[in-house]
């Protein structure tokens, strides 16, 4: 503490130490929030075929959706964002398949309701090993990251019995 | 600094940066917005910052007391 310089270390460390356990503090105060508070997704579901067809020897299948969630009840001080997702999840000889559709960011700062209309999806419906995608059942289902200040990213999703489900048809189109 | 200005400078960071920092935690807690704890702890840091880095004359009133200079050995050996 003998020098402008030393002191100077000292303040800023110890200030960055008790910040350090601030954010702790903040963390732990909100364990087990995820488990009281889950938001519910009203709906989501495909709105539109639009195609099946063989690309390239993968099929590929296009649509559109619609989603009402409201994820207020996700967020609380520690979450910066959620990292939301829109998954088809398919059975391939008797193994589950699951392909992201579409996906948003939702920061705390934004709205947390999300009303999708006739939206198209992102990434199309492909079985990126050649499978089969004629005539299986998909099921669409929401799916999110708690994206923390401080701590660990976990996984939420909408539960199974709730999820729509449609079928591709037989032939490509 | 002396070494009383020193240890008062600490004693005084610790208490600011901790007193910031608890307030602005609870009241980030009931307003459900930890960028509350966050400038709270910022303005704590700053304010000590500016209290206990540079060398105020409130932390030289304990002037630490040197001993008189012993006269150099050589030159006398070298006189006598």
């Amino acid at each position: 503490m003998h020098t402008v310089w030393v002191r100077l270390n000292a303040v800023v460390f110890f200030g960055l130490t008790v910040l350090l356990g601030l954010s702790c503090m903040a963390a732990l105060s909100k364990v087990g929030h995820t488990l009281r508070q889950r938001p519910v997704v009203k709906k989501l579901e495909m709105r539109k075929f639009r195609s099946l067809k063989s690309h390239g020897g993968v099929d590929r299948a296009l649509l559109s959706f619609d989603l009402d969630v409201d994820l207020t009840p996700a967020f609380h001080w520690n979450i910066k964002q959620l990292f939301v997702y829109v998954v088809a999840i398919y059975e391939t000889n008797g193994r589950y398949n699951q392909v992201v559709l579409w996906d948003k960011i939702v920061e705390a700062g934004d709205s947390k309701v999300l009303k999708e209309k006739n939206t198209f999806i992102k990434y199309p419906l492909v079985d990126k090993r050649g499978g089969e995608l004629r005539g299986k059942e998909v099921t669409l289902q929401l799916q999110w990251d708690h994206m923390p200040i401080t701590g660990l990213l976990h996984m939420d999703k909408q539960p199974l019995d709730t999820s729509s489900k449609f079928v591709l048809p037989t032939e490509y189109q | 600094m002396d070494y009383e200005g020193q240890k008062l400078a600490e004693l005084i960071f610790y208490i600011i940066i901790l007193t910031f920092g608890c307030i602005g935690w609870v009241i980030g807690y009931f307003q459900e917005d930890f960028t509350v704890v966050f400038q709270a702890w910022l303005a704590g840091v700053v304010l000590s910052v500016i209290l206990c880095v540079p060398d105020w004359p409130f932390y030289n009133r304990h002037p630490i007391k040197w001993l008189e200079s012993v006269p150099d050995r050589r030159q006398h050996a070298k006189s006598s």
